[in-house]
């Protein structure tokens, strides 16, 4: 009996000592200690700024698919990329819903909690933080606005749906609400009192200087200058646009030094950005660079990339069409065609890599030029096309701009809303076997995730003729 | 009642005591050999008196004056009752028991006699699967069980498996059951990632006693919130305290061959095509830089081009062995069992095998007369080199080998790699498949132990106490390396990654044990028990690139690269009861009780309570049935239960998702600036709790016709509700997770399992048995989230209420008008259309089968024996996702050769449409690669000559002269044969990726293996 009495006590105390259920999650922690200062929230408003260049957004889909599904680009090699998007196929557009409000919510959680009781930091630090983070809700609500929707007083049929709106960080399932989406002017007047609160705490930055990796005045103005004139508010585009240039081709690149310009080994940062997103090794697996990088899809490279795509036969024509253009040097010929030159992967030791420019100051004078028009808008045009080595004299039409603004811009992602926002049928290359997308297709729109629908309870409504 | 028990014992003793007076003697002999047999049970029915037989077999017992019936019983032998009479000396001789219902089968925290229980359990014994040449169990138990379907995920030799018992009960939640290795609870995780491994590999086949599959609610409930995928207990073998030391050998030769490749066109069908493609499209296949002459070559100038056959330079037949050596033994108080494997296989893609060792030292040890002790120590090294598991994109043998340019040589005529392809396009991210297997390094390795100690004290001859510790503790390493003399891997100077992972997993119980009969009619049997269980799992890897020479193999010779790591861990307790109880064997009942607790719920439902409850009856002992000398045993059973799921995993992954409750606020992959970014990663929901499935079970179990048929028939059916589900929420929320787990959620399973067996000759020393299985089987989504009937993945139905859990949701294919060429498909409104939409799409198959199981067929004479087993299912679809690539008509790579049925001119009927250098016509990709069509979905039931052995076992004669105890060659083979309609490679190996519509991309199909060995007994 002693025995039995000896073997359960050792029983028990065995029991004792395996009763606990409490875990450690070592790759998270809670929001209380992650957001207890101002660097938590600057580790917040870094994940934002990463996320542009995921291969989602401007690292890759933001830069090309615009320009394929127009006729900037032919599909050299078929690989089941954008194939659908060079035929302008059923289902075939950008889809960047999901990539940008996971980016937006970060910037919500910093803009809405940053000023919370508590949160250590100095208070100057905190309202610059706000002010990055409202500079890049406005991006990306932007971007979301001329993907999802029609711009204002573009509209077809009257369907002026944006996107949904979202202002307040979602934290928990109360916060995720059911929405419909807003109009277009809604979506536009929000962007817009972001970015006009954010430039008085912004810090200046010259462009082409590393402090453009991170928002900035002429950032943000050149930024609202762009929302401006894709709202028809060309006076107010010509304004800000006129901020941030100096007006005199001045602080472009000369047309000498232009094809140099795009080495990232020697210009880490294009000379002319004032945004531009910072890429390094840690970013990438060691695959991801050949297999999805711009430079990997755009240039026939020894080490492996895809070069499944070169420049249409219109592009190159168009380039030609004019005498002098610095930037028919910007092209290699090779088997397949024409390939771009612009997107060269060779910032510092990490192959494939660079930085992704999203705003440059050539686009500041484009815009003014656009906005401004015939006359007065000529010195601009002009401006930029002396420094690409074209001839000046030329008067600022719509029409001239546009033809600017598809060789200044190719391989950067604006061919296709330039000519949407304008409400101009999408013209196709030749070879793609497409034939031109008019403006009142519904194809001009994409398809919202079909999931987002049946997951709203009916309050999100989808683009037209999608069922 | 303790009086009334009073008065039984007292009547009993009485009874005893008054009753014998005299003494019966007789020698037990087994049937087969004519030997004595040790240790038979001989009882007095109706009395508590009974003895043993000694070391001959034989016996001395008192019976009373009239005689009375003899009981005699012995594990493994058919149980025998003898009437006495007036005779003094009873012989008898026992033989095998064909329906073993005096087989022990090991159920929950203990054992019960087959014809005990009353809830759904299936046994297979070792020696079924032994020298089976198959490196995991389950692989060797696969179709030989009712209810229980075991699908190869792989190929791979030591490649995964799917094992599904009586359906798919869960969304989210892991469906595989748990598995229990010497009551080691195992863990499905901690292998290799390099290729597709099983967890079970570190078991050596042969080192396996008996199997046993618990399937139904009253078997299992005592595994509580594991037990509603099914229980699986491995037990191995131990040694006997009686005789001499054993010593078995075994050893096994073999070859693998790929079985069913594609046929791909040959260089001048290639060429042809990629003219085609171009003439179709305007394009001059005469261009000298971009013409389809001057890349591929010209079909009518054989000089235009180099052939190259990449089948031939990518597989190959490949070599098996096996050696085994087991020794076993014991004396009065201790008995051993140590066993030794070897193993190694190559695999069908050249530069890839498995390699494994495995040690074994089972020990049992009668400490005092009441305490016993056991330790059940094993060890493995598995090592796998080579090959990419299933699917793994375009540098999978299985996909680029099929694909490659057979006008664009591997090797030039030096035998140096060519940059892929020759003809400077970009295919296949560039990667020269044959270089890519030859140079790249994809070894993992895994250290593995699986081992428990107990020990059991007997604190009164009813009652015993015991304590069990067990331990799964793996570490696993994985060498990926990418060199620089691979072109696609030059760019960054090659890179180097290793990954170190450690996992550990313990459980751990306390449990008292009471059997007892009372009246010699109540059986009584009770467990009550406590339970505690963690697992950790933990890892780092880092990747270092930019190496001087593509031969350094150690990341330190490079620059770093990135860094990773991960640590997860949950923890489990449990307390659990259950009583049996029989009354003359007759009338039978058990009730089981758990109650769990588990880290990974919310502090509102951290814990759950699980029951079940069952009642039998063997009819066959009812007096009016005794005459009927047709029914052997009949016994009815039926069960209910409800069961709990706990293995919640991410969404999409197979890692368990243990911190559920929590919001989690992790970093964020990549970097800003060189800072590092900080973002939500998943929402958490404080009110988790527990997935339920309840469970009910009717069947016969039945022996007929004096043992010579018998089986049973089990009608079941499950309702899994509360599942754990990570209900998708807005995008537009911005949650990087955007999935929040809750319970949420029902499905049905039900089904039938029949098994038959039967001797259906036993002549003349010949004898055959045949073994036959089937199960139906339904599955149906019966609720979701919200009252929602439809959860979408994008835009295309993943889950409908009233469909099964998994299912091909496709456009239905046309075939191709003949006047143009361009593929058609039947719109919503049911009109052939040249375009269709998400809305067109419709739920065209599923790959859930209605019915499997297998059929056993025993052929013996003498000492020779063929065995021949089939294994098959039916009712499933699966869509072959290869041929979206290898029957597209468009791009660069090869076609399988059925692409020269494509349309050419008007008037062709086909269902292949014109090819086109971008598989659009018009602007309308001609495979809708939006959402697929039913085009490459077939039928993928089959049924395969799985296994068939023919062996023959060397005489006494011969034996006792070599001085061995038995001896044994066999030549076997596997995958011999297989019939079914599936378009594709393996109907087996078709991984289904949930209605996404891609399913067996790259899988890595079975082999045929052929093989001989011998194992010899001393």
């Amino acid at each position: 009996m002693k025995k039995i009495i000896y073997i359960f006590l050792m029983g028990s105390f065995l029991l004792a000592s395996c009763t606990d259920l409490e875990v450690e999650n070592k790759a998270a922690l809670p929001q209380d200690v992650v957001l207890a200062d101002v660097e938590g929230f600057e580790a917040v408003l870094f994940a934002a700024y990463e996320s542009v260049n995921d291969f989602g957004y401007y690292g890759q889909t933001m830069m090309i698919a615009p320009e394929i599904l127009a006729d900037n680009m032919e599909l050299a090699q078929l690989t089941g990329r954008y194939e659908l998007e060079y035929v302008n196929a059923l289902n075939s557009g950008i889809d960047i819903w999901f990539n940008r409000y996971t980016a937006i919510n970060e910037c919500n959680i910093v803009i809405n909690l940053i000023n919370g009781e508590g949160v250590a930091g100095d208070q100057a630090t905190k309202d610059q933080i706000v002010a990055e983070a409202k500079f890049l809700r406005a991006l990306f609500y932007h971007d979301l606005a001329r993907v999802y929707g029609y711009e204002p007083g573009q509209e077809v049929d009257g369907f002026n749906a944006s996107v949904i709106l979202r202002t307040e960080p979602t934290l928990g399932l109360s916060n995720a609400d059911d929405r419909a989406r807003a109009t277009n002017v809604q979506v536009y007047e929000q962007i817009e009192q972001d970015l006009l609160e954010a430039i008085p705490a912004l810090p200046d930055a010259t462009a082409g200087a590393g402090a453009v990796a991170r928002a900035n005045k002429s950032a943000a103005r050149l930024l609202l200058a762009r929302v401006y004139l894709y709202w028809g508010r060309n006076s107010d585009a010509a304004t800000l646009a006129q901020q941030v240039i100096e007006g005199d081709g001045s602080d472009l690149v000369p047309a000498a030094d232009y094809l140099a310009s795009w080495d990232d080994a020697a210009n880490p940062f294009h000379p002319e950005s004032v945004f531009e997103s910072d890429l390094q090794a840690a970013d990438w697996s060691t695959v991801d660079g050949a297999n999805a990088s711009l430079h990997s899809l755009l240039m026939n490279d020894e080490g492996g990339s895809q070069f499944i795509i070169v420049a249409s036969d219109e592009l190159i024509a168009t380039i030609e069409s004019q005498a002098g253009d610095v930037r028919r040097g910007l092209f290699n010929t090779e088997a397949l065609g024409e390939e771009f030159a612009k997107w060269q992967g060779n910032k510092g030791t990490a192959s494939f890599q660079e930085n992704i420019p999203i705003l440059r100051l050539s686009e500041g004078y484009l815009i003014a030029a656009e906005a401004l028009g015939a006359g007065a808008g000529d010195p601009f045009l002009n401006a930029l096309r002396v420094s690409r080595g074209l001839a000046g004299g030329v008067s600022a039409t719509v029409d001239n701009v546009l033809r600017e603004r598809r060789i200044e811009y190719m391989a950067e992602g604006h061919r296709w809303f330039d000519l949407k926002r304008l409400g101009r049928n999408i013209p196709k290359p030749a070879v793609s076997g497409a034939s031109t997308l008019p403006y009142n297709d519904f194809k001009i729109l994409p398809r919202l995730p079909q999931a987002e629908l049946e997951l709203s309870d009916g309050a999100l409504v989808q683009n037209p003729f999608y069922n | 009642m303790k009086k009334i028990l009073l008065t039984c014992f007292m009547l009993v003793f009485v009874l005893y005591a008054w009753a014998q007076d005299r003494t019966v003697s007789g020698k037990v002999t087994d049937a087969d050999t004519g030997e004595g047999l040790p240790g038979v049970n001989v009882l007095l029915k109706g009395t508590g008196t009974g003895v043993n037989t000694d070391l001959d077999g034989n016996y001395k017992i008192s019976v009373p004056s009239d005689g009375g019936t003899l009981v005699f019983s012995f594990i493994g032998m058919a149980k025998q009752e003898v009437s006495v009479g007036a005779r003094s000396i009873v012989d008898v001789q026992m033989s095998t028991d064909v329906q073993q219902l005096s087989e022990v089968v090991v159920t929950g925290y203990g054992s019960q006699l087959k014809r005990e229980i009353t809830g759904s359990v299936a046994s297979v014994k070792g020696d079924v699967i032994e020298d089976l040449p198959m490196q995991s169990f389950d692989r060797a138990i696969q179709g030989r069980v009712s209810g229980t379907q075991i699908q190869a995920a792989s190929g791979q030799p030591g490649g995964a498996m799917n094992i599904r018992i009586r359906g798919i009960g869960s969304i989210n939640s892991s469906n595989d059951p748990l598995i229990i290795i010497d009551g080691v609870q195992v863990a499905q995780l901690g292998q290799t990632s390099q290729g597709s491994a099983n967890p079970l590999n570190s078991i050596n086949p042969n080192d396996i006693e008996s199997i046993d599959i618990l399937k139904d609610a009253s078997a299992s409930a005592i595994y509580g919130a594991q037990a509603a995928n099914g229980v699986i207990i491995v037990t191995t073998k131990t040694g006997s305290n009686k005789g001499k030391t054993q010593v078995n050998l075994s050893i096994q030769e073999g070859v693998v061959q790929p079985n069913n490749l594609y046929d791909v066109l040959d260089a001048k069908q290639f060429a042809t095509i990629k003219a085609e493609q171009q003439i179709n499209a305007g394009q001059d296949p005469n261009d000298p830089t971009t013409g389809a002459y001057a890349l591929f070559g010209n079909p009518e100038d054989p000089s235009s081009y180099t052939e190259y056959n990449w089948l031939d330079a990518m597989f190959q037949d490949a070599r098996f062995r096996t050696y085994d050596l087991s020794m076993s033994g014991g004396d009065e108080k201790t008995a051993f069992f140590f066993g030794g494997s070897y193993n190694k296989q190559e695999g069908q893609v050249i530069m890839s095998d498995f390699e494994r060792f495995t040690g074994r030292l089972n020990l049992s040890h009668q400490a005092t007369e009441k305490l016993t002790v056991n330790a059940k120590l094993s060890l493995s090294h598995i090592k796998t080199f080579g090959s990419i598991a299933n699917g793994n994109f375009v540098n999978g043998p299985w996909v680029a080998s099929f694909e490659a340019i057979p006008t664009s040589p591997a090797v030039d005529e030096n035998g140096e790699y060519n940059g892929y392809p020759t003809n400077g396009l970009s295919h296949l991210f560039g990667y020269n498949i044959l270089q890519g297997v030859n140079e790249e390094v994809r070894l993992g390795r895994t250290l593995q132990t699986v081992s428990s100690a107990n020990a059991t004290y007997q604190i009164t001859p009813s009652l015993s106490a015991t304590a069990f510790v067990g331990i799964d503790f793996s570490m696993n390493r994985d060498d990926n390396q990418r060199p620089s003399s691979i072109p696609a891997f030059a760019g960054n100077g090659g890179s180097v990654l290793v990954n170190n992972r450690r996992s550990i997993n313990v459980n751990t119980n306390y449990n008292l044990n009471y059997s007892k009969t009372f009246a010699d009619v109540h059986r009584l049997k009770a467990i009550l028990g406590y339970e505690y269980k963690f697992e950790e799992r933990e890892g780092a890897n880092l990747t270092a690139v930019g190496f001087a020479n593509p031969f350094f193999r150690l990341p330190g010779s490079g620059q770093p690269n990135a860094v990773g790591g991960f640590f997860d861990e949950y923890k489990r307790l449990g307390v659990f009861g259950k009583v049996d109880y029989d009354y003359d064997d007759k009338y039978l009942a058990s009730i089981t009780v758990r109650r769990d607790g588990h880290s990974r719920f919310g502090s509102q439902s951290k814990y759950g309570t699980f029951y079940a409850g069952s009642i039998g009856w063997r009819i066959s002992d009812e007096a009016f049935l005794q005459d009927i000398s047709l029914i052997d045993d009949l016994k009815f059973k039926a069960s209910y239960g409800v069961l709990g799921n706990a293995e919640l995993l991410i969404p999409g992954t197979t890692t368990p998702a243990n911190y559920v409750p929590q919001t989690t606020w992790g970093a964020s992959s990549g970097q800003y600036l060189s800072n590092s970014p900080v973002t939500v990663g998943q929402l958490g929901n404080d009110n988790i709790g527990w997935e339920e499935e309840e469970a009910i079970n009717i069947g016969v179990d039945y022996s007929l016709l004096n043992n010579r048929v018998f089986g049973n028939i089990d009608f079941w059916r499950t309702n899994n509700r509360d599942l754990l589900f990570a209900v998708p929420f807005f995008q537009n929320a911005g949650i990087n997770n955007n999935t929040i787990f809750d319970n949420v959620g029902s499905v049905k399973n039900e089904g039938i399992d029949i098994e038959v067996g039967g001797i259906i000759v036993d002549r003349d020393g010949f004898r055959f048995d045949s073994r036959f299985n089937i199960s139906f089987l339904k599955n149906e989504v019966t609720s979701l989230t919200g009252g929602e009937d439809t959860i979408y993945s994008g835009s295309i139905p993943s889950l409908i209420v009233g469909q099964p859990i998994n299912f091909f949701y496709l456009l239905e294919y046309a075939g191709v008008n003949p006047a143009n060429g361009r593929a058609m498909i039947i719109d919503r409104e049911g009109n052939p259309s040249y375009t269709g939409d998400f809305a067109d799409g419709k739920v065209v198959g599923s790959p859930v089968p209605t019915h499997f199981g297998g059929w056993s067929n025993t052929f013996s004479y003498k000492g020779l024996s063929l065995d021949i087993f089939f294994q098959y299912q039916y009712g499933n679809e699966a869509f072959n996702g290869d041929l979206y690539n290898l029957l597209s008509g468009d791009g660069v790579g090869n076609q399988r050769a059925d692409i020269m049925e494509r349309w050419q001119q008007p008037g062709d009927v086909t269902n292949v449409p014109q090819v086109t250098p971008n598989g659009t016509i018009a602007g309308v990709d001609q495979s809708f690669g939006f959402i697929g069509t039913d085009r490459f979905l077939s039928d993928a039931s089959y049924i395969r000559l799985k296994t068939a052995t023919l062996s023959y076992n060397l005489p006494q004669s011969i034996l006792q002269r070599a001085n061995m105890r038995n001896a044994r060659v066999f030549i076997q083979g596997v995958n011999i044969l297989t019939w079914t309609k599936y378009d594709g490679i393996d109907p087996e190996v078709v991984v289904n990726n949930n209605g996404t519509g891609v399913s067996s991309f790259g899988a890595y199909p079975l082999g045929k293996q052929f093989s001989a060995g011998i194992n010899i007994g001393l």
